[in-house]
Order: structure tokens, then sequence, then C-alpha cells
């Protein structure tokens, strides 16, 4: 058996411990390097407790959240406030006032931890440049596509900058971009903007992460031109638990078929198998279900195996009994391939 | 604490002389949660994009379209904020928000045509504004499908939809209130026309409203001004002084 097949991955965040998440706000610069560091060991004990292939990042500690991290370390944006996301959670919406400038890195931290921990099996998640754009208020750039474009140039810039510490090893990056395919008539900015993230950098594997969508279709649309090696997507919010009921949820693995078909480039999925916003842990003979569905499209050296999204709205037993069912199914599945 | 909150929100509505305003909605988790766990028959779906927005909502599933539970309370289940759907405010200004029917179809997963649910809609709302016993009613219709059966109501309308939607079905409509992007439309349509003149979508501040709004001075005896959509896209700093602004213009 290939050892490519099925490869198991987080996909970004995970509940971060008390002790970090309490005083997350009042820590200096020192002191969080210090508690996050230490949460993202302890992160990564468990994702390699219960099985997983690639342990990502060690579940970002070091980031209050996914946009208001790299938006706190940009020239040219200000923060107002909270705005609401879903149910009663809220994130720092910045408002776009003046020309855009990166003026430190937003993942080296983590990158030179775990090169000191000599982890080879990392993912680093980013926010993508359309999703920095339609998250933000845009009061100073004359359109959202040069918005787009300007965050576009910013993201290389970090990836850039990250691979280059990195040295000669692959490096997966993942562009998370839940808004991608929330503005239907935007999708050349979607297709631009992600484009000129990893213009002219060589030695990384790209993945892009979009989930909640609400039709994936326009996604599709635009695979043969993203310069993207894997498509992480949620699949398991939309599907049933009922062992036995249709894979309903699943229906675009087979569009994503399509759309692979017709690219030049080799692409793969990310598998989307477990609901990271409801607190049922799927059983092990539910997610099997789920990816045998999934194998009748994609084959299994082109089929990596993910919770929808991050996990860091459950709680970290729940989100560990999550990936630990995860990866058994996983490891079951493989015994028949 | 939602209960301070929602009252420190009808002082600010005074304060800054707003004539009309619904309740809050600090504890809805989304515009229609509470809704669904008040009404029989409905139950909650899969977390789901709302329009296009990075905000989210969990897709009501209507398999039938029963009554209204009397308490209008809602229990602490994993998807809700425990306790009253609405508070009420005492003061003339107050109207009962609900999301328009055409809205609530579009949204949610039906298992029954259009007609039947917009009749079964209609008979649960009565009820739930009998319980009420609110003279007003605002309807946030986003994706009107049947606009003239807001005429039904017999409490006084204030219906919120935008004109750029498809389907908005209005040739024969008569409301108290049209609240749209165009106020000399809502003039024929309504006794007190609507008109949005503050963008909720946007930080920047319309700081020269009143200046803005005199080229409608001549033609609107009476105007009602408000904002395009929820406030709750903006954070609060900013939604605050656009309500603040609001009342500087009356």
């Amino acid at each position: 058996m290939n050892s490519d097949y099925l490869l198991t991955q987080e996909i970004g965040s995970f509940r971060k411990p008390e002790y970090l998440s309490r005083k997350f706000r009042s820590l200096d610069e020192n002191e969080l390097n210090e508690l996050a560091s230490k949460a993202t060991f302890e992160t990564i004990e468990l994702y390699e407790k219960a099985g997983l292939d690639n342990i990502g990042v060690g579940g970002e500690m070091f980031r209050w959240e996914m946009y208001e991290h790299p938006i706190r370390r940009l020239d040219g944006i200000i923060v107002h406030g909270p705005v609401r996301s879903f149910d009663n959670r809220y994130y720092n919406k910045g408002s776009v006032v003046n020309k855009l400038k990166r003026i430190k890195s937003f993942h080296m931290e983590e990158i030179q931890l775990l090169k000191k921990l000599k982890k080879k099996n990392i993912k680093i998640p980013i926010t993508g440049p359309y999703t920095l754009m339609d998250w933000s208020f845009n009061e100073y750039y004359r359109d959202r596509y040069e918005l787009a474009m300007e965050f576009g140039k910013i993201v290389n810039q970090e990836i850039r900058e990250l691979k280059e510490f990195w040295g000669d090893d692959l490096l997966q990056i993942q562009i998370d971009e839940p808004a991608a395919t929330t503005h239907p008539a935007e999708m050349t900015t979607v297709l631009d903007s992600i484009n000129e993230s990893v213009r002219d950098i060589n030695g990384i594997e790209v993945h892009l992460h979009v989930c909640y969508s609400i039709d994936y279709g326009l996604l599709f649309n635009i695979v043969p031109d993203l310069k993207v090696d894997y498509y992480n997507l949620e699949f398991a919010n939309r599907d049933s638990l009922n062992l036995n009921a249709d894979r309903i949820g699943y229906a675009d693995v087979k569009r994503f078929k399509d759309a692979m078909d017709v690219t030049s480039r080799k692409i793969g999925l990310g598998l989307g198998v477990t609901d990271v916003h409801i607190d049922d842990i799927e059983t092990v003979d539910l997610i099997k279900n789920r990816i045998e569905y999934a194998l009748k499209f994609i084959e299994p050296d082109r089929l990596r195996i993910n919770p929808d999204c991050g996990l860091r709205t459950r709680s970290r037993e729940v989100g560990y009994n999550k990936l630990k069912n995860m990866v058994d199914a996983t490891r079951e599945v493989l015994k028949n391939l | 604490m939602i209960t301070e909150e929602k009252d420190q929100f009808y002082k600010m509505m005074r304060v800054n002389k707003v004539d009309y305003y619904t309740d809050p909605l600090f504890n809805w988790q989304d515009i229609f949660r509470p809704l669904v766990a008040s009404i029989d028959g409905i139950s909650l779906g899969p977390l789901t994009r709302y329009f296009e927005t990075n905000t989210f909502y969990r897709k009501p599933i209507v398999n039938e379209i029963g009554n209204v539970k009397n308490s209008l309370d809602v229990d602490g289940s994993e998807y809700n904020i425990p306790g009253p759907v609405y508070k009420p405010n005492e003061f003339d200004g107050y109207m009962t928000f609900l999301p328009g029917i055409g809205t609530f179809y579009s949204l949610s997963q039906v298992n029954m045509d259009f007609k039947k649910f917009q009749d079964g809609m209609i008979e649960v709302y009565s009820q739930l504004l009998k319980i009420m016993g609110t003279d007003k009613v605002f309807f946030y219709e986003e994706v009107p499908k049947d606009a003239e059966v807001y005429g039904s109501f017999t409490q006084r309308v204030f219906l919120r939809i935008p004109l750029n939607s498809k389907n908005s079905h209005i040739n024969s409509l008569k409301v108290y209130s049209l609240i749209t992007e165009d106020p000399y439309l809502s003039s024929k349509y309504s006794n007190l026309p609507g008109y949005f003149a503050l963008d909720s979508t946007s930080t920047k501040l319309e700081n020269d409203l009143p200046g803005e709004l005199k080229r409608f001075v001549d033609d609107f005896p009476e105007l009602l001004i408000t904002h395009n959509n929820y406030l709750d896209f903006l954070p609060r700093k900013i939604a605050d002084k656009k309500v603040e602004l609001l009342g500087g213009v009356a």
C-alpha cells in the first residue's frame, strides 16, 4: 500500500488551554511566546496521540483568531471593535484606512518553534487575501479587487519569508479562504488574489481551505486556473449523522472529481469528515462510510482526511475524540485498500 | 445581563429621540433561531452562510407549521441562548421584529409549497403578535416573494425590503410604512415612506446626513429614515454613532 494514501491532517485551530486563553490579550510578547509554545507542545502531543499524519502548526496557539492575527501586524488598518460572525461569536473587524504595509511576520514564531522541534509533517494555515479583503471595511482602496490584490502581495511576502526560513524541504501552506464563494460575482478576484499569494514561490505544496460555501461549484469552476494542489473542504456539517442515510453532504465530491478531470495540475481533496460545530462525536463507522463514499470518486493518493474546519469551538476533549475517531476510521479503511 | 443590555439599548433610543425601534435581538443567535424554537413543526438544520456575508445561521427545517408556544421563552439547548424571545419596551415606538415570510422561506429547507408555507406563517405570526400585544410590527424582508400579503395584518406594518430584490411583487401593496432605498417609490405604497439613509456595511460615518436629506424636505412632510441593514454588521462603537446621527437629523 502506498504511504501517501489517505493522509490524515487537521485544518488549523484547536481550543486553547485555559491558562493561555484567559490571559491571551493581556500577555506581553515574551509571556505569550512562552505560554503559546507550551500550549503548542501539548496540542502536538494530543495530535500525535490521536495518530494524525500531519500536525499543522499545533493548533494555532499563537493566534487569537485567523483574521485579527494578521491584521494586527499591518499598517493601514484600524479596528473599531467586534462584529458578529455566527452564534454569539464575534471578531474584531478592521477598517482599511490607508495603504497597507506588513510590519511584522504573521507566523514566524510558529515555524521557528516547529523547526526547533524537528517536526517535518507540518502545514501552515495562512488567512487568504480574498477573505482578508472581504472581512475588512474598505475605506481606502479604489475597489474590492484592488484591496484583495494588495492583500495578495502581503500574503506572498509572508509565505516567501516562511519558505526561506524553512529551507529546502517541501513546505505545506494552507491558504484559508472561508469567504471564497461568498460573492458569486467576485470569483475572478478570488482567483487572481490567491494566485498572487503564491506567485513565483517554489518548494511549497499549496492547500486551499474553504468552508460553509453556498455553492462549491463556484470554486470548482476556477480550479483549472488556481495554483493550488489540495482543496480542504467542509462536508460533514451538511451530512446526516445517520450511518445508513444517503451521504447527501458529500454530493459535491463527485463535482470535485469532475473539476479534477479537466485540470492539468495534479490536485487532491482534503475531505471534511467531522462537524466542528457540534459536540456529537461521529462514530468510526460513520466516518469510514464517508471516506468510502469519497473513494468511489477520488483515488486514495489524492484524498486526505480532515475535520471540516478548525476545532477551536469544541473543547479539547471533544476535539481530541473527533480526531481520534477520524484516524481510527481512516486506518480501518486503509486495511481494505 | 441581556436584559440590562436591552434596557440600555432602549435608553439610547430615547436619548437619541429615535421614533421607532425593535428589540435589539441581543439573545438571538440568528434571525430565525428563537422563532424556530417557539413554533411547533420547525427544527434547526446545518450552519449555513447568511446571504453574501460572513455571518451564519442554522437553516430552519420546516416539515409543518404548528402553533406558537405561549411562553415565547427559549430554553437553553445547545443552539439557543435561554430567555424570552422579546423584551418589549413600554414606549410607543416599540415594534415587534419578525423575519419576512419570503426571507424565511428562501433561507429554510421547506417541505411544502410556498403558498402553504405563507398561509401557515401568517397564522403563526398573527398568534405571536397577539401574545406580544403590540400594535406595531416590523418585517425584515430581504427576499420578498409576495410582499402584498403584509397588507393583511391588523397591526401597523413597517416593511423593510430592498428594491433590488428579485420577485418583489408590490403592485397593490399597502402598508403603514415601506422602507426602501427609494422614498419616492415607498410613498406610493405607504403612509410613511421610509428611506435607507445610513449604510450599515461601512464604518464611514454619514456626517453630513442632514445636508444629504435636504433634497427630500420639499417632497415629504414625513420621512422615516433608517439604516439599510442590521447594525450587527458594524462594531458597536460605530453603530452607536450611527444611531446618534439618526437622532441628530430630528
